[in-house]
């Protein structure tokens, strides 16, 4: 597979997050996976919004909200208490998936580091590359460079 | 997911908007230009173009009757700061979340079978 040459094409390289938490790595890690329903800000981060409820299922990250749901993503590596990766396509089908990774690294006891890395922009295509030669990256690439 | 990305995201996952953007990176150009050079006809690029200048990928100035399409210069860095904003607020939530267990004693993790909900 050709990856877009992402160099002017920052816009759409991976995003990076990481945020310190108040807990070991075990726990940070039991905390955002089996107890994600307890704090993802579902009013305005999900499909449905307020009043419905995620999780991971079987190896699925799933919204649910009432009779609906909708697929968040499927788990691609799971290594606690150290992180996990999954593909990332609320609200669209899994062909259109980007993939968020989440680490988990005890800086000193008692607190942890939690790193997300949202990637995989350039994969979002793959099949619309069957009638147009570019992805949607190399075509942001190249609007990069001709916008400046 | 916030209502900006998903409409950039939105906008960009159509093979004939993406075409239309690079046929305006080659520069700016009237409606009738575009729909000269793609598959489709004058409302379908029409269409696509309101969908594009929605999200914020293009926007148009009008020269005498016609309106001149071209690229929004700052288009993807506020969709990748509407990704940026997002992932914020989720991992805000979390050590939000840690923190109020840390401190109420009443609230430590339990296993899950003891779960209480």
């Amino acid at each position: 597979m050709t990856v877009p040459e992402m160099t002017s094409g920052e816009a759409f390289a991976a995003v990076e997050r990481t945020v310190e938490v108040a807990a070991d790595e075990a726990t940070a890690f039991t905390l955002f996976t089996d107890r994600i329903a307890d704090w993802w800000p579902m009013a305005t981060h999900s499909v449905h919004g307020e009043g419905g409820t995620v999780g991971f299922e079987e190896g699925l990250l799933v919204e649910r909200h009432g009779e609906r749901s909708a697929r968040w993503g499927e788990v691609r590596h799971w290594d606690p208490p150290h992180g996990f990766a999954v593909t990332w396509h609320p609200g669209r089908e899994a062909d259109e998936a980007t993939e968020v990774a989440v680490s988990f690294t005890e800086e000193e006891p008692g607190r942890t580091r939690v790193r997300l890395v949202h990637s995989g922009w350039e994969r979002r295509d793959a099949a619309a590359r069957e009638s147009y030669a570019t992805g949607w990256a190399a075509v942001l690439a190249r609007y990069v460079d001709a916008a400046r | 997911m916030s209502n900006q990305t998903e409409r950039v995201l939105d906008a960009l996952g159509d093979a004939s908007r993406r075409r239309i953007l690079e046929l305006l990176s080659a520069g700016a150009r009237p409606v009738g230009a575009m729909a000269a050079e793609l598959p489709i006809g004058r409302p379908a690029v029409s269409k696509h173009l309101r969908v594009l200048e929605d999200a914020g990928l293009v926007r148009h100035e009008s020269r005498g009757t016609r309106n001149v399409y071209a690229l929004a210069p700052e288009g993807p860095s506020v969709a990748r700061r509407w990704i940026e904003q997002t992932w914020d607020d989720v991992l805000g939530a979390f050590a939000s979340y840690v923190d109020q267990l840390a401190n109420d004693p009443d609230g430590q993790v339990r296993g899950q079978d003891e779960e209480e909900r």
